[in-house]
């Protein structure tokens, strides 16, 4: 009799070390980076800079909606009456330049608006493309295992044993720098991260009595991947998407910089970095602004993330509430 | 430890292949390495003549068994800009990045472990909101637009240092900078996280009960724990530093070293150079994270190599 009885002792153990799990493979580069700045922003207030990454953000999308209604001159438009005109609060500047006109008379503000666009349009495209690819990837190694799932992730491994900033100037050198071209290029360099998480979380869910009842009642494998897999994946996943995102900005900035990224006549703020660079002796502003806008986007974007990981992950909202109640009663105790 | 080696050597091996065939693919199938290198007027009999010089009428299969072929030799073609073999260019240059990367990371180390460890100590203090504002910087600034903003104030306006080149020890200062102060606040924000996390460990209060100065115990016993992921991200610090940073930096201040020669190549349309820059690029990155490994076991005698 007792042979038929359910081992619930069991089931309970395979849960928690199901938890125990998924929390191990959020240990990845990215996750360390992200605690720490996570246990750094508590300081200042968890809402408070979540706050300005939220505001960052909405900031970011809606200067790039808008650009055309809010740019006060054609990002393009040269005046060579007004080459190396100041920001308005210095001497010889004004407000139809508020941050100071580049060297061939353009308008510092316009590009910096319109530069937002290609940041934005840059960052998305690649998390879509690396994340579609990098999950895909990811559920089926985890899932099917053997030897499908050695050789992604060998693949992966070997990739991120190597950077890719120079990887990328050479394949951008060869098939020549475009939009597109960047857009790929980054993509191929970050699909491994989305694999590995993507792996882990499957292997430790595939493990849990929910999905092997599914599995026992006859569904077929696509809907265990979809409905019972990737629910488990939502959190983690789209925190990772949002520090991706910030990690390609400074990578198209970086890449605009050296030349291989966005071309002129289209505007980019790494471009504007590089093109500020001749006139490093006479306009300050030209480097400056840009620079700062993509520091501020890198850094709301980052501290979004944080905030995204303790409001979409239910475990992390429950310690957080156990931490603040806690603070409380011992605030009333002291 | 045997096993591990050997281990190692054939995830090394593999990074290095794997480098070499998306170089490989991105250049000659993707790319037209004619088309990059040619001037837009050069004629049809020119181009051909090119290609075949290059070898590049061959198959790719061919192409490929003989890249990798002089690969094995050590022998990384003829650079198209210099006229002279690519390697020797590469290995001229490399002991200027290294100078530069390892001097850049060695101050980032040695002034984000005190930081960290301080910050740690008494959360929330001066101190720590320096650590966390230097972090939080360190993690948002491009460092291209840091190395010019250094130009801006300590060359142009103060002229303190040198804007660019390589001579005395005063050139180093301002590229070293740009590649520490970021790499800086990175290291520092995980030593200051995980000496958080050490010191609420149980066996810090034991040390503590049984009455160890408290130096001990935070230089000692936690430091050594926390010191752990601080390593991991050092390393990984060290290898963008080689494989990407070093481009941006060396091409700002003119800094003669392999990221600037990278930039040069990319400037001549130099494939063959580029190639050659990247391969030995790959090598360092696999022998940093070998080292990486063999000090984490120095560190955590409880990690077994295998």
């Amino acid at each position: 009799m007792a042979r038929t009885q359910p081992d619930l002792g069991k089931t309970r153990r395979r849960e928690t070390e199901h938890a125990a799990q998924h929390q191990e493979f959020l240990r990845g580069r990215p996750y360390d980076v992200l605690r720490a700045v996570q246990s750094a922003v508590l300081e200042l207030r968890q809402d408070k800079a979540g706050l300005f990454g939220v505001a960052i953000v909405t900031l970011l999308v809606a200067t790039a909606v808008f650009a055309p209604w809010l740019a006060p001159h054609d990002p393009a438009a040269q005046s060579l009456r007004n080459r190396l005109a100041p920001p308005f609060w210095a001497d010889g500047g004004s407000m139809s330049y508020p941050l100071g006109a580049d060297g061939l008379g353009r308008d510092v503000l316009s590009r910096l608006i319109f530069g937002s666009r290609v940041s934005l349009v840059v960052g998305l495209s690649v998390v879509l493309l690396a994340g579609t690819f990098g999950i895909l990837m990811g559920l089926l190694a985890g899932y099917r295992g053997g030897r499908f799932d050695s050789v992604i992730m060998r693949v992966v491994d070997t990739q991120v044993a190597f950077p890719g900033l120079l990887l990328a100037l050479v394949i951008l050198a060869a098939i020549g720098p475009s939009m597109t071209t960047i857009i790929v290029v980054l993509a191929i360099n970050g699909w491994m991260v989305y694999a590995r998480i993507t792996r882990g979380v499957v292997l430790s869910a595939k493990e849990t009595p929910y999905v092997e009842a599914a599995e026992i009642v006859g569904c077929r494998p696509w809907r265990v991947i979809l409905r019972h897999l990737l629910p488990n994946l939502a959190s983690p996943l789209l925190t990772l998407a949002v520090l991706e995102f910030a990690r390609i900005v400074l990578a198209e900035a970086a890449l605009s910089f050296l030349g291989v990224g966005i071309q002129p006549p289209q505007v980019s703020w790494g471009l504007m970095v590089a093109q500020g660079r001749d006139y490093l002796f006479d306009g300050w502003w030209i480097i400056t602004f840009p620079g700062l806008a993509i520091a501020l986007t890198v850094l709301g974007v980052n501290l979004f993330a944080s905030w995204l990981r303790v409001a979409a992950d239910p475990q992390e909202r429950e310690k957080r509430f156990a931490r603040s109640s806690s603070e409380i009663s011992q605030g009333t105790m002291a | 430890m045997g096993r591990f080696a050997v281990r190692r050597i054939a995830q090394g091996f593999l990074v290095i292949f794997g480098v070499t065939i998306m170089v490989f693919v991105f250049t000659r199938m993707v790319g037209d390495p004619v088309k990059v290198m040619l001037p837009l007027e050069a004629s049809p009999q020119e181009r051909a003549a090119f290609k075949h010089q290059l070898g590049l009428d061959r198959s790719i299969p061919v192409q490929f068994a003989s890249y990798v072929g002089q690969l094995a030799r050590g022998d990384l073609g003829t650079s198209l800009w210099q006229r002279r073999p690519a390697i020797d260019i590469v290995l001229e240059a490399l002991p200027r990045t290294l100078e530069l990367v390892l001097a850049a990371i060695a101050l980032a180390v040695l002034l984000a472990i005190p930081l960290g460890v301080l910050a740690a100590l008494r959360p929330g203090r001066t101190l720590d909101r320096l650590a966390v504002v230097l972090s939080l910087a360190g993690l948002s600034i491009p460092q291209f637009w840091l190395a010019l903003l250094l130009i801006l104030v300590f060359a142009v306006r103060i002229r303190l240092f040198p804007t660019a080149g390589m001579g005395g020890p005063e050139h180093l200062v301002l590229p070293m900078l740009a590649l520490a102060l970021p790499a800086l606040g990175r290291i520092a924000m995980i030593v200051r996280s995980s000496m958080i996390d050490e010191l609420n460990q149980q066996y810090v209060k034991t040390a503590d009960a049984k009455g160890l100065p408290r130096r001990r115990i935070v230089g000692v016993h936690a430091l050594r724990n926390a010191s752990i992921p601080a390593l991991t991200l050092t390393g990984w610090e060290l290898i963008r530093a080689l494989a990407g940073y070093s481009v941006v930096v060396e091409t700002v201040f003119a800094w003669p070293g392999v990221g600037l020669l990278a930039n040069q190549a990319l400037d001549q349309q130099d494939l063959i150079l580029l190639q050659a820059i990247v391969f030995v690029v790959a090598l360092m990155v696999v022998l940093v994270n070998v080292a990486i490994d063999i000090l984490y076991k120095a560190v955590d005698p409880r990690i077994k190599l295998v």
